[in-house]
């Protein structure tokens, strides 16, 4: 079984560390998740059942916590997941027509571009309402996301443009008005 | 013109104020310090109890009263769980009170460990909270390599550990028992309670979950006293509250003033309403019943809110503007509570999925006046608290209130058998 393992020897590692800070193994388990999806991009059926060995767990258990929470993908996303805020606040100050966009730049939600480096999704509360249209890129904080900051987002992220670069551009403004006049 | 009053986010002007020598060079550690080496756990209870500091989460409860409940005689091992899941619709104040001040939150945890005889503490830290979880990871080595953390704090008989823990995305697990599932490696499904955490909580032990601005309040009550504290708020909330405020607002953000103060105070902190105009605002994050202008005048505390017609919740008003749907902005919430219900109980599992789909029909012309009261009638079966935990009762509030004060919007969708904003927008 070992020459087929997906994950690598030091996931292996750092999961003894991981496991070892709590008083009971199982807390982990989610921790691990993380980890693991970390380094292979989403928790398939291998991850699942390699996590569980760490573990002692059966596939179906671990595969039962991972498909609670929204953030363990069981396929795998674009290089760059946008997910977009569509809740209250977000909606109040143009949600949805930043949805539009991201659909006409992306494709539907959940699918992924042909190249593989994008695909988005609308998420529930960020808690940066503040910066209503909240939005994060592989969970990186953006802000006042409109429609047209959206659109160069997806071609400066299929471009290849750095996403250091791309998120302090984003980052610098400072208002949902700023944003707009851009 | 109302003045904001720093207390929890003290530190939020100073320069890195994430960083530990900013916070020690702040007075940071110093109420540790104080309740190890001058004071007995049960003073430090007693003190926290005299503030009138109550949680923060949502239900109000006595900080001091619920660390009180700790049984002094149990055997087994006791633990303190930060929860800083933060996830309520228009919250964002513990996310901010995390990645600024990290080290307060540590330091209240200590507080509270020192006060339960707890060895073990947890943050359990939102997933999508990248640099709270990464501010919190440094801040915690930070207090190991000082000995704030670990073995023989501050060459004291007091030893604390600290982990920091993730959620991976479901809004359940900010109510406390599914946040103990999870933490225990399991779906974020509530528990029944009797038993309460305080008692049968973490690994069926005694728990005390407190939320992160109520962690980082008690720390600063330990070091300044609970008269101190009570110079601020009323009576029965004494203190200061973050507020957090959006939507249509000229400058949304994160306000802290003394329980108390009016809505409309603090909307005037943040710039005020847009030029959109306010048709309804939700005081404490959208799971509270939503309220009409003319409640404006109602306080931010926990007996003012009730008062009002609606609770102080997460303290985190959400300003709907006039050109909102009303229809809509609830559909839109109802879609959100049928996603996040864990589906455990059928009064929730079902309510809020029948919830969202009328509101949908609604919405979009599909509707008649019999719809309507369907609506009503799987809201009133949804609340009155018949299910593990409040989600189904977070559902109702926004559908109930928003029938009471803009019923007129309904009926309109009904006789017109559209929408009449998405019309408006046609037409122009």
């Amino acid at each position: 079984m070992t020459d087929t393992r997906v994950l690598s020897e030091d996931f292996y590692t750092r999961a003894k560390q991981i496991v070892a800070r709590y008083p009971v193994a199982r807390s982990a388990l989610i921790m691990l998740l993380h980890d693991a999806q970390d380094e292979v991009g989403y928790v398939d059926d291998d991850v699942i059942r390699e996590v569980g060995s760490v573990l002692g767990l059966t596939p179906a258990d671990v595969e039962g916590v991972a498909t609670f929470y929204t953030m363990f993908k069981r396929r795998h996303p674009g290089k760059f997941l946008i997910s977009l805020c569509t809740n209250m606040s977000c909606t109040i100050n143009g949600a949805d027509e930043t949805a539009a966009a991201l659909r006409d730049a992306v494709g539907p939600e959940h699918e992924t571009t042909s190249d593989g480096v994008c695909s988005w999704e609308s998420v529930e509360c960020l808690a940066t309402c503040h910066w209503a249209v909240a939005a994060q890129v592989n969970y990186l904080d953006i802000p006042y996301l409109t429609p047209d900051r959206a659109t160069k987002l997806v071609s400066d992220l299929k471009a290849g443009r750095d996403l250091d670069e791309i998120l302090s551009e984003l980052r610098a403004a400072k208002s949902l008005q700023e944003a707009k006049s851009g | 013109m109302a003045e904001e009053t720093l207390v929890v986010l003290k530190r939020r002007e100073m320069s890195e104020p994430w960083s530990f020598q900013t916070f020690v060079d702040s007075g940071g550690y110093q109420a540790i310090r104080k309740a190890v080496t001058e004071m007995t756990p049960e003073e430090v209870i007693k003190l926290v109890q005299d503030s009138g500091l109550r949680g923060r989460g949502g239900a109000g409860m006595g900080t001091g009263l619920k660390w009180s409940l700790i049984p002094k005689d149990s055997p087994k091992a006791r633990y303190v769980v930060c929860n800083g899941d933060e996830g309520e619709p228009g919250a964002f104040h513990d996310r901010e009170l995390m990645e600024t001040d990290p080290h307060a939150l540590i330091e209240g945890m200590l507080c509270a460990a020192y006060a339960i005889g707890a060895r073990h503490c947890f943050i359990y830290c939102r997933g999508e909270f990248i640099l709270a979880r990464d501010r919190l990871a440094k801040a915690i080595q930070e207090a190991y390599d000082n000995n704030y953390l670990g073995e023989n704090i501050m060459g004291t008989t007091f030893s604390c550990d600290m982990v920091l823990h993730r959620g991976a995305g479901a809004y359940i697990c900010g109510e406390e028992t599914a946040l103990l599932e999870s933490l225990e490696g399991y779906r974020g499904m509530p528990r029944p309670r009797p038993p309460f955490p305080v008692t049968e909580g973490l690994y069926a032990s005694p728990t005390v979950v407190n939320n992160v601005q109520s962690l980082q309040a008690a720390g600063q009550v330990i070091l300044n006293g609970a008269e101190w504290y009570r110079r601020w708020g009323t009576e029965k909330s004494p203190g200061t509250l973050v507020c957090s405020v959006s939507g249509a607002v000229n400058n949304p953000r994160n306000v802290e003033v003394p329980l108390g103060t009016s809505v409309a105070d603090v909307l005037e902190l943040c710039g005020g309403v847009d030029d959109r105009g306010l048709k309804a605002f939700a005081p404490g994050g959208w799971s509270t019943p939503m309220l009409p202008p003319d409640k404006l005048d109602a306080t931010m505390d926990y007996e003012g809110m009730v008062a009002a017609g609606s609770v102080l919740g997460a303290s985190s008003i959400i300003a709907v503007p006039n050109d909102m749907c009303i229809v809509r902005a609830v559909w839109r919430g109802s879609k959100f509570y049928s996603h996040e219900s864990c589906g455990k109980c059928t009064p929730c599992r079902e309510g809020t999925y029948w919830v969202e789909r009328i509101l949908e029909d609604i919405e979009h012309g599909r509707a008649d006046e019999r719809d309507l009261e369907r609506l009503e009638a799987v809201n009133n079966g949804m609340s009155g608290f018949k299910s593990l935990c409040a989600l189904a009762e977070f559902a109702a509030g926004p559908v109930g209130s928003s029938i009471v004060h803009f019923r007129e919007e309904y009926e309109e969708h009904i006789r017109l058998k559209a929408c009449p904003h998405q019309m408006q927008a046609v037409a122009s």
